[in-house]
């Protein structure tokens, strides 16, 4: 539940996602789609795992889609991040010319 | 107040809720019901039905109340192979509707009741909320959550996420022709959705390369004999 008590757009909180992929496997519509690759984080000190001592390294988002011409406002991404990177945003998003325009990106769904 | 003792016995009242529940057999299902309703329990509210798979068999509930809204409910379990239960309408009318919807979407058939659809289309093959029903456009449909973070398919070890709903190819769709068709638990259970063992889709890949690899040898030893014959 929102303060203004909307199902309606979601608001996605960029430097919380971890690309973890949890919402886009839990989405009943498959409406989110999360492209995301590893990258070593310069700033963390190496790690031992099972292969001997290797170099931490982070997920990094490419791309995060939703696709408002199938979501259901359902609200089952906003509850299951584990990160509090989903969140809800007012009012649904208003009509577009095209199904195609109905897709966010990261930078629409700021 | 109505006695739920069942001719099995099994009654149970359950603090919380205060719900009074009884399993009875199908063939007491209108009697029962309509006693029920003698004893106080006059509105009807809601009927429903449950999937048991992998026990080939439905549950279907009966909910009801009293003036002062104490729920009784009663349960029977009907075989899936053969899923025909009497209906109540002529003791609760209403039924009707919900009966038909259990008929469409689980395909009980209810002896006495009407037998009209009433949320598909006529056109419709199948009961949606059955557990081995297939959703045949996710079948064909690439699934979002099937990516590992990070993207590094390759080292996501040997778990793969399935989505639900969705079985095992081996089960359905590429079963093997001479196989005998998969019971409706194995199609279920194929399609629960969630992190199944690479093996699956491994094995289908080794069958197959295995049979590339034994013709393979077929066609060396074939020239091998010709080379020396
Ligand atoms: S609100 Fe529901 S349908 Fe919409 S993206 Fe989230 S989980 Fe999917
Ligand atoms: S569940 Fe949250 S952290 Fe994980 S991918 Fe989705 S938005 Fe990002």
């Amino acid at each position: 539940m929102t303060a203004d008590g909307t199902h309606g757009k979601i608001r996605l909180i960029e430097e919380n996602c971890t690309s973890c992929m949890i919402c886009a496997r839990e989405c009943p519509v498959w409406c989110i789609q999360i492209d995301s690759h590893t990258e070593v984080d310069p700033t963390a000190p190496a790690q031992q795992t099972g292969r001997g001592m290797r170099p931490r390294t982070r997920n990094v988002l490419d791309r995060f889609v939703i696709d408002w011409s199938l979501c259901m406002y359902c609200g089952i991404c906003v509850e299951e991040c584990p990160f509090d990177a989903l969140e809800w945003n007012g009012a649904h998003v208003a009509p577009r010319p095209s199904l195609d325009a109905l897709s966010f990106g990261i930078d629409e769904l700021a | 107040m109505l006695s739920t003792r069942s001719s099995r016995g099994e009654t149970s009242l359950n603090k919380d809720s205060m719900t009074t529940k009884s399993i009875i057999e199908p063939t007491e299902w209108v009697d029962r019901a309509r006693a029920a309703r003698e004893a106080g329990y006059t509105f009807f509210d809601w009927l429903d039905c449950v999937d048991e798979l992998p026990v080939e068999q439905f549950r279907v509930v009966l909910g009801l109340q009293d003036a002062t809204a104490v729920p009784l409910q009663l349960e029977c379990r009907i075989p899936r192979q053969e899923p025909v239960l009497d209906s109540l309408r002529e003791v609760f009318a209403g039924a009707a509707w919900a009966e038909r919807e259990l008929a469409d979407l689980f395909g009980i058939r209810f002896r006495g009741g009407d037998p009209r659809r009433v949320l598909l289309p006529d056109s419709y093959a199948g009961y949606p909320l059955r557990k081995d029903e297939i959703l045949g456009a996710r079948a064909v449909t690439g699934w979002p959550g099937a990516k590992e973070p990070g993207d590094e398919a390759a080292a996501a070890g040997r778990r793969r996420m399935v989505p639900p709903g969705v079985p095992d190819p081996e089960v359905w769709g590429d079963r093997a022709a001479d196989a005998a068709p998969a019971s409706p638990a194995e199609v279920a259970a194929s399609a629960a959705g969630g992190r199944v063992r690479r093996a699956r889709a491994d094995r289908a890949r080794g069958e197959r390369a295995r049979g590339d690899r034994a013709r393979e040898d077929r066609a060396r030893e074939d020239r091998a004999r010709e080379d020396r014959g």
